[in-house]
């Protein structure tokens, strides 16, 4: 018994021990990007590790302003926030349906979806720019919110399938006893007992679209339909040449991760207790 | 009921607006430029205004420009195969030879720069990437490759300017008794750290002789005792003491940082590095360059130099080509490259316009150049692939002392042999 217990200690001990370190290794690196951004560049390569002497608060300034961060976040919060809203008013009934629903094709279509997730975004680039530019949509915030939903439902679809499925039947067939209809259960019953899994589909989607960077620089071009990961890239690429200003680009760093930080204190629990749900059947 | 004199007016009013929206479309014309520059970049600026400038001279001439940054070339392609209408761009040359010019894209300026034209350009800059005498690109923005060092420090431990490879050896001697480091590296940048291997090959052999060593199909070039000399040599930089330790590790940009930190006298690279350590270095520190010092009993010159230019080419498919070609011609133009020096800080094509103070030393090496390569030997431009997935990173692990230089050679002979049958 006692064996058993030291032996089950060791492995607890163990596990505190890499998921502790794993989260230090994190923190320690969300904190030097924040602090960096605060230094000059002298003292950021001076004294990476020391605390910033005299803050630099005019490093956001600059950034938010003279590098047009504040244009680019407001293009990415909105088509972050479109995208992620559209997707989840076309993938969650979708998922549902294809969970519960009893018709022919059903597991074709739902296998249709999975094999989207396998498609290599790299291999779309030029069909999407050429379908975008023929429909006008190509370097327009509208065009890049299209094409993030659309290939970001077939993910969305397999993770709320897996939601739908763990539900339990029973109170979908009491809700018809009770008179309601199909809408009416989807709407009443099953859409709030899949609120986690929706929640964490949510801020998945949220942190993908809002850190995506390869198809945004394909189907955008002009500098005033940036998005932060475009702006971030372009103030590192501008480092040749025109000077590295790497304070200013840690602050640019720090406002990129402000959103997703936020929203991940606002609903971290919902998620967790969403992946925990779904993957309990 | 209009009356008969007002009907004439209103006819004569259409006309007259038919008339000159038909002249207006047949003389105005608005330039679609697609740049490499970022819209907040000083260089991005001073091209508004060399633009405006043009504009002021030739009224019926406007710019819609789209600030791209450095992957512009990249978005072009794209944008090209979706039939968006672009006049001119500009690029890196090398990678625009490499890139749109090697497929063709590139429209023929040759008979729009004149003889005088061309003599106006520093030299080999116009020719360097030429192909078949044509014209498809145009330099307007000239980096030159070079050991690039504290003027200062090199006072302080009683130093002089190398001549020679043996006196850069001597210097690090010299420096390291002092306390510092003579030359620094960045341990990730692979394409910086070959400058030394193709600029020794140079020295030894001539310039343009790394792409010869490669063009031996057999493989075999590799194997001559100059490419195992100059891998040996350089090396052996990390030997004499010359490279700190601590160098291998450093990844972009904390090497370049030491110098302007004063731990490190220089670095080999390109002529830009002063502005990218303006702001860790002050804008009065005193710069100095040198070219990559002469090699015992070598073919090449010290005044054999690589350079990184910075180019404009008008667009094959451009539906105002002579348009574009005028002002690329102007940007050429003595006022032109004035303003870019002096709103952007950079090194210009055309003889006879300074560049920037901190630059004086690199205006020298470009004026008294005897030969141009591109960045790398050159190798990168006909053969990029070849280059940035085999020679760089082979180069890098037997400079940083994973490899011997002789398994470099081996390795070296073994690949190029692979690829050339491959094709």
């Amino acid at each position: 018994m006692s064996d058993f217990i030291s032996a089950r200690g060791i492995k607890r001990g163990l596990s505190y021990l890499v998921v502790g370190g794993w989260a230090l290794f994190s923190v320690f690196f969300v904190v030097w990007v924040v602090l960096a951004s605060l230094k000059k560049n002298r003292e950021l390569f001076g004294s990476p590790l020391s605390i910033p002497t005299s803050p630099q608060w005019g490093n956001f300034v600059k950034t938010w302003v003279n590098n047009r961060f504040g244009d680019y976040f407001l293009n990415s919060l909105l088509v972050t926030s479109v995208s992620v809203v559209a997707i989840l008013i076309v993938a969650v009934p979708a998922a549902y349906v294809l969970s519960r629903g009893r018709f022919r094709g059903r597991e074709a279509l739902s296998s249709f979806f999975a094999f989207g997730m396998g498609v290599p975004f790299p291999l779309l680039f030029v069909p999407l720019f050429v379908m975008m530019a023929s429909m006008r949509l190509a370097d327009t915030l509208t065009g890049l919110t299209i094409v993030y939903v659309a290939l970001s439902i077939p993910f969305t679809i397999y993770v709320l399938e897996g939601f739908f499925s763990s539900l339990p039947s029973e109170l979908e067939s009491a809700a018809v006893i009770d008179g309601c209809s199909d809408v009416q259960v989807f709407r009443h019953v099953m859409l709030p007992l899949a609120m986690p899994g929706v929640a964490t589909v949510a801020i998945l989607n949220f942190v993908g679209l809002w850190n995506e960077y390869q198809l945004s620089l394909v189907l955008i071009n002009s500098p005033e339909n940036r998005t932060l990961s475009l702006g971030i890239y372009s103030l590192i690429t501008s480092m040749q040449y025109s000077g590295g200003d790497w304070a200013s680009l840690f602050a640019g760093v720090t406002i990129v991760m402000v959103p997703t930080l936020i929203l991940f204190v606002i609903l971290s629990e919902k998620m967790i207790s969403g992946i925990t749900m779904g993957g309990v059947k | 009921m209009l009356s008969n004199t007002s009907r004439q007016a209103i006819v004569a009013a259409v006309f007259s607006l038919g008339l000159a929206g038909a002249t207006g479309a047949a003389t105005a014309a608005e330039l679609v430029f697609w740049s490499m520059w970022n819209e907040p970049e000083p260089q991005a600026a001073a091209l508004r205004q060399v633009m405006d400038a043009y504009t002021a001279a030739h009224p019926d001439t406007t710019f819609k420009v789209v600030w791209n940054g450095r992957q512009n070339q990249t978005k072009l392609r794209a944008a090209l195969q979706a039939g968006t209408p672009v006049d001119f761009m500009d690029q890196d040359a090398d990678q625009l030879a490499g890139g749109l010019q090697k497929e063709g894209l590139g429209h023929d300026l040759s008979a729009d720069f004149d003889q005088a034209t061309r003599d106006a350009f520093l030299p080999g800059t116009l020719e360097l990437f030429n192909t078949e005498g044509k014209i498809t690109q145009v330099p307007y923005v000239y980096n030159t490759v070079n050991f690039w060092y504290n003027k200062d420090m090199l006072a302080e431990v009683g130093g002089t300017v190398p001549a020679t490879f043996d006196d850069l050896l001597a210097l690090c001697g010299t420096v390291k008794a002092a306390g510092k480091s003579a030359l620094v590296i960045e341990g990730n940048v692979a394409f910086y750290n070959v400058l030394y291997f193709s600029h020794y090959l140079a020295r030894e052999s001539g310039a343009g002789a790394l792409v010869k060593v490669f063009e031996d199909k057999s493989g075999d070039g590799w194997k001559s005792p100059a490419v195992l000399a100059a891998a040996k040599a350089t090396r052996g930089l990390w030997d004499q003491g010359c490279i700190a330790e601590d160098a291998r590790g450093f990844q972009y940009p904390a090497g370049q940082q030491t110098i302007a930190l004063g731990d490190t006298m220089g670095e080999l690279v390109g002529s830009w590095l002063p502005t990218e350590l303006t702001e860790s270095a002050g804008a009065d520190f005193p710069w100095g360059a040198f070219n990559f010092p002469a090699v015992k009993d070598g073919a090449g010159q010290s005044t054999d130099i690589e350079v990184g230019l910075l180019s404009m080419m008008v667009l094959k498919d451009s539906k105002n080509a002579q348009e574009a070609a005028d002002f690329v011609k102007y940007v050429g133009s003595e006022e032109a490259q004035k303003i870019l020096v002096e709103a952007s800080g950079v090194g210009v094509t055309r003889k006879g316009v300074a560049w920037p103070a901190a630059l004086a030393d690199a205006y020298t090496s470009a004026e008294q150049a005897t030969a141009l390569s591109a960045f790398g030997g050159g190798l990168g431009v006909a053969y990029p692939e070849f280059t940035s997935t085999i020679l760089n990173p082979e180069y890098n692990n037997m400079f940083l002392g994973q490899t011997t230089p002789e398994q470099f050679v081996e390795t070296m002979a073994a690949k190029t042999k692979e690829y050339w049958a491959a094709q």
